[in-house]
């Protein structure tokens, strides 16, 4: 999709972007206070509670924890901000050619949700402004702006790459029909749409403004996706319908009860012999006391609130409480991120 | 915030957080930039045209009106930003 932000959208957010290299340097120097100060393993609290206020009551006349509040508190309350400015400035250029993408193509949004939005749908996640549909190209917003102006340059890895590898997990490459929970701006169901090119490619979100991003991506490359608004725990669909169901970091952004109904879902609809992969962030498990602060602080500053108990989901036991078999539930490649659950459905 | 609210375990964090001044300092950091970036563009734009604006810009000294100017247009600024730290006026009673 070729755009070109204007000057005032460009250096915010490049200043917005960069600033979370500026964060990362503060956060290296809040962990040397905290161990200089005494807070190590075996000094931090086991219990996490315990913990963070262990944490803030060490380091409470501390500039560096002072600072990397400040800083993450701005760029938490900003960027989503930023980015629909950036947009706003380029609409009357962009605008049209967005809507020509989304009417002009072959991919569908169907709207079949059954009932009320859910509540957990309620939250500004990653305190983008409005949340998921508060503004009416936020899928744009979301998807290109945020996420490859901003997310991309701060998060380790290529955000990209990993979607794409993940799936070398899965151990077929025929699946003729992949289900999508959480397809969001499609830039993991452009990698299933890559790595499985004879597959018929759904996708749900519960947010219009996403799908309509989706749709976008999708006619952008002739691809016939069908995009349902709908709950991927309650999806209406027939039993036995498709072979893959996945997910890409979605896990955490739900309630771990709607994640255990997924799973359910997810095997009702599969087709005997189908697979379910979904992704997400590393488990608490995983990480040591040190680690399961930053993720907890992060979570509860960067709108997170249901990070926590995703991330203490077990994820092996819900995915066999739900039918799955050959169930593995690691992080990717021996790293501890990002974190998948995979589970096969007996022929 | 209630106490089974996470946040409020990181009482001096969350001050921080709700400090007015400290994020009013960032957004000036972030409008500053953008100046900073505009006048880049510009210079740059104008020695492509030929015009070295940027060292002409340092050895050129304010007009008298100019300077008038500039005092107007500073004093407007700090005006701004000194609202921006007050707290709201009292409702007419």
């Amino acid at each position: 999709m070729d755009y070109s932000l204007k000057q005032t959208g460009r250096a915010a957010m490049e200043f917005a972007g960069d600033f979370g290299g500026i964060g990362a340097r503060v956060r290296a120097q809040v962990g040397a206070e905290m161990a200089a100060r005494g807070l190590t393993e075996k000094t931090l609290a086991a219990d996490l509670d315990e913990r963070l206020a262990q944490v803030d009551r060490t380091l409470g006349d501390s500039t560096a924890y002072a600072a990397f509040a400040m800083l993450t508190e701005w760029s938490g309350r900003n960027h989503g901000r930023i980015a629909q400015s950036a947009f706003d400035e380029l609409r009357p250029d962009l605008q049209p050619k967005l809507e020509s993408l989304q009417q002009q193509g072959p991919a569908t949004i169907e709207r079949r949700l059954r009932g009320p939005l859910p509540h957990y749908f309620n939250h500004w996640i990653h305190r983008t402004t409005g949340g998921w549909d508060g503004h009416d190209y936020q899928g744009f917003v979301h998807g290109e702006l945020i996420h490859r102006e901003y997310v991309a340059r701060n998060y380790p890895g290529d955000i990209f790459a990993q979607r794409r590898e993940i799936l070398s997990v899965l151990p077929r490459k025929d699946y003729r029909r992949i289900f999508e929970i959480g397809t969001s701006s499609a830039h993991y169901t452009l990698q299933l749409a890559a790595t499985f090119p004879q597959a018929e490619i759904w996708g749900c979100d519960l947010s219009l403004r996403m799908l309509e991003q989706a749709q976008r991506v999708a006619n952008e490359r002739g691809l016939a996706w069908k995009l349902y608004q709908l709950a991927g725990e309650d999806t209406g669909f027939d039993a036995a319908c498709v072979d893959l169901v996945t997910s890409y970091i979605v896990m955490h952004e739900v309630p771990a009860d709607i994640t255990r109904a997924q799973m359910r879902e997810a095997f009702r609809i599969l087709r005997p012999g189908g697979d379910l992969l979904f992704t997400d962030v590393t488990r608490y498990a995983a990480l040591d006391r040190a680690g399961e602060f930053w993720a907890e602080y992060t979570a509860i500053n960067g709108g997170e609130p249901f990070w926590r108990e995703a991330a203490r989901l077990d994820l092996k036991q819900a995915a066999e409480d739900a039918g799955f078999v050959n169930v593995r539930s690691e992080g990717f490649r021996g790293a501890k991120y990002p974190w998948f659950v995979y589970g096969h459905k007996p022929a | 915030m209630n106490a089974k609210d996470p946040a409020a375990l990181l009482s001096r964090d969350q001050a921080v957080r709700a400090d007015p001044a400290a994020q009013l300092a960032l957004t000036l950091a972030k409008e500053l930039w953008l100046l900073r970036d505009r006048q880049i563009v510009l210079e740059a734009m104008l020695t492509e045209k030929g015009i070295t604006s940027s060292e002409l810009i340092d050895a050129w000294q304010p007009t008298a009106a100019v300077k008038e100017r500039l005092a107007r247009e500073r004093k407007r600024f700090l005006e701004e930003v000194q609202s921006a730290l007050s707290p709201a006026p009292e409702p007419t009673r």
